[in-house]
């Protein structure tokens, strides 16, 4: 922390030898401390207390206690966290940034490369059309080197930009088959085998990737390409990134790869770890003003729990497993089978007659013996877990 | 303090002051209706300010906490089931309380015996029994005000000690009645002072309560973050953009007063170098002349309490 310029201090401590007349008396103090004050009060309280060094040590050595003011200021730790997802975000822009370049340089290439084929031969490019075999080794050697640059970070937007020639393949053949091959290459090493059906299945989407030139020739294919192209799409970000997809939200319907290689991350892991340890049983605590407090997470945590309709201070507390009783003020007994879920009254009567004493401590057992202390110094116990008492 | 309306104003709240009256159970301790209205009406007078409406005080009524104060009030007009529930809850927790803040046992148990024989009434004055819990008004907890009234005991008796200590070094040393030393002004130049007087005074209380902690007291963010219940963070950002603004705040100043932005820059780093040259001097005999500062760190103060007698 940086230095306070001596000048600073030397006024800070000029300003304290004024003698301070009055001190906040200790309610004031203690009011203060526990934030009961109004706020043009503390900011009275404050200003005193900004000069005065022995008032100061009270409020400090008075303060609540550390774990107790922990369980009130600290919330439920989330168990998702949208961090790492803006974290990888980043990533996979670099990456469709990449890809996109990469892919729109290569296109040029191959549109120079079609129209050389148009005009050297045509007799030959429809050769090719009629039989794709003999026109792959070239296709292959068309696109190495998009192959080798933007294979991996491959994403939807390329397959996008793969899909846009496919639109012209009702105009001109050439132009669909050349946009075939690069789409066949953009995404892998072109398999041979055909598929039944382009848009089939993901799963088989590299089967799809190289269509075959009679289904260019067809006049459906031209309809079937944009199904392909929506394929592509949906698993481009598995292919391209998989450790990002971890950190997208997995478009609608998309594939089952994507959601393993979800399940798979180290986030994923953290927060089934998270679960894990949610499931410990809880520990359950009475604050100085009587509220009660719940932690599931071994005393990392604390929540308010709030029993319905009393009105009572809670003053003692027991449990057994997930049972929990609590007492307070003027013979207040509550219980809850279900670790703090639900809340019953319990009324304590004997010989007709309702206890109007404070509770001060509570044991039990099991969930079926237990005693009561009264403030009264009488003792309440119970074998039936709370449904008949006898006094002594 | 108040004007002529004030009766008339409580007069209103009487079924507020009867539902509370029950709420707190001041009956089985002997409080009536009556002794409990007037304690209500006092307390309000003592904290309300003085034009105050009567919607006012029915919300200040409700945050007291009654039961707690029914109670302290009943163990202060002797009553003695009142008592027994005192101890019941508190005599142990006394004792706990004692042990945070003196942090070794038989001084705790000292300075613990010493707060019961106020909270007994063991004083007197003007020939009656004063008892402590008496002004006990329900404003925060009663296990607070005890936390509140153990540390005030606590610092008292450590004031008085080393002021024993501090006339006992003089004795030996041959001084007597030392006149305090003046606080030498590091900087000559008083456009800089009060440019820094203008800058203090403007500052928030909460800042100057922050500042103060932490560079006269010493406390560590930790320390001072509970005793404003905030997390530490909150303190460690304060911190930083105080100091900042503070600097900020006191070169503009000086350049309002005249100066240039250069040497209201270098009278801030002159400073700064003689601070480090002169700061423990000056701490120390703050230590030994003023009040008790940085004397209750947590570190420090098992030690400091076993130096001392008990």
């Amino acid at each position: 922390m940086e230095s306070l310029p001596k000048i600073v201090e030397s006024q800070l401590k000029k300003d304290l030898r004024v003698s301070v007349e009055q001190h906040p008396d200790a309610e004031l103090l203690a009011a203060f401390s526990e934030k009961m004050l109004a706020e043009s009060e503390r900011a009275i309280v404050l200003m005193h207390l900004s000069q005065c060094s022995e008032c100061r040590d009270v409020v400090f050595l008075s303060a609540p206690r550390q774990e107790v003011q922990e369980a009130q200021a600290v919330p439920i730790r989330k168990v998702f966290s949208w961090r790492p997802v803006f974290a990888w975000s980043g990533v996979v822009a670099c990456a469709l940034i990449v890809g996109s370049v990469a892919l729109m340089k290569h296109e040029n290439q191959n549109k120079d490369v079609a129209v050389y084929l148009k005009q050297a031969a045509p007799a030959m490019v429809m050769q090719k059309v009629i039989s794709p075999e003999p026109a792959q080794p070239s296709a292959a050697e068309t696109n190495q080197s998009l192959t080798n640059q933007s294979l991996k970070k491959e994403t939807a937007k390329a397959a996008t930009i793969v899909a846009m020639p496919a639109k012209g393949a009702d105009k001109d053949s050439s132009n669909a088959m050349s946009s075939s091959r690069v789409s066949g290459a953009a995404l892998g090493s072109a398999p041979t085998t055909a598929p039944q059906s382009p848009s089939a299945e993901v799963s088989k989407s590299l089967d799809v990737l190289e269509p075959r030139s009679s289904d260019v020739l067809e006049p459906r294919s031209s309809a079937n390409l944009p199904q392909t192209t929506e394929a592509r799409i949906s698993i481009a970000p598995a292919v391209a990134a998989p450790q990002a997809a971890s950190a997208q939200s997995a478009p609608q319907g998309g594939p089952v790869s994507l959601k393993e290689s979800f399940a798979d991350t180290a986030s994923t892991k953290g927060m089934i770890t998270n679960l894990k340890l949610d499931d410990r049983s809880p520990r359950w605590t009475l604050n100085s003003d009587g509220t009660l407090l719940r932690s599931v997470d071994t005393g990392t945590s604390w929540k308010k729990i709030m029993i319905p309709g009393n009105l009572a201070t809670l003053r003692t507390i027991a449990t057994v497993g997930a049972d929990v009783w609590v007492g307070g003020s003027e013979g207040t007994v509550y219980h809850s089978f279900d670790a703090g879920g639900h809340w019953l009254p319990i009324s304590l009567t004997y010989n007709g007659k309702p206890l109007s004493d404070d509770v001060i401590s509570i044991k039990f057992v099991s969930p079926q013996q237990g005693s009561i202390l009264t403030d009264a110094q009488a003792v309440w116990t119970t074998a039936d877990g709370g449904q008949t008492w006898n006094k002594k | 303090m108040k004007n002529s309306s004030t009766p008339d104003l409580f007069h209103g709240l009487a079924p507020l002051a009867r539902e509370l009256h029950n709420a707190s159970g001041g009956e089985k301790y002997g409080l009536g209706l009556d002794g409990f209205s007037e304690i209500l009406r006092k307390i309000a007078i003592k904290y309300l300010p003085a034009d105050y409406k009567a919607s006012d005080v029915s919300s200040f009524y409700k945050t007291l906490r009654v039961e707690e104060l029914a109670l302290a009030r009943a163990c202060a007009a002797g009553n003695e089931r009142a008592w027994e529930v005192f101890l019941t809850r508190f005599r142990e927790k006394l004792y706990d309380i004692a042990l945070h803040i003196a942090k070794e046992s038989s001084a705790a148990r000292d300075l613990a015996d010493s707060v019961y024989a106020d909270l007994y009434g063991m004083t007197m004055r003007d020939g009656q029994r004063v008892c402590k819990l008496a002004s006990y008004t329900g404003r925060g907890s009663l296990e607070g005000w005890l936390r509140t009234v153990v540390a005030q005991e606590f610092v008292n008796r450590y004031r008085k000690q080393r002021r024993l200590i501090s006339l006992d070094e003089e004795n030996e040393e041959g001084i007597q009645h030392a006149a305090i030393e003046a606080e030498q002004s590091p900087a000559a130049d008083s456009r800089l002072e009060n440019a820094v007087g203008v800058v203090l005074d403007a500052l928030a209380p909460e800042d100057r309560f922050v500042l103060a902690s932490y560079y006269l007291d010493e406390r560590t963010l930790a320390e001072i973050a509970r005793m404003l219940g905030v997390h530490e963070s909150t303190i460690s950002r304060k911190l930083d953009k105080l100091m900042k603004s503070l600097r900020k705040q006191l070169l503009a100043e000086m350049a309002r007063r005249g100066m240039s932005r250069q040497q209201a820059k270098e009278a801030l780093e002159v400073d700064v170098r003689d601070l480090t040259l002169n700061l423990r001097e000056h701490l120390s005999s703050a230590r030994t002349q003023e009040s008790p500062r940085q004397a209750f760190s947590e570190k420090e103060a098992a030690t400091r309490t076993s130096e001392g007698p008990a």
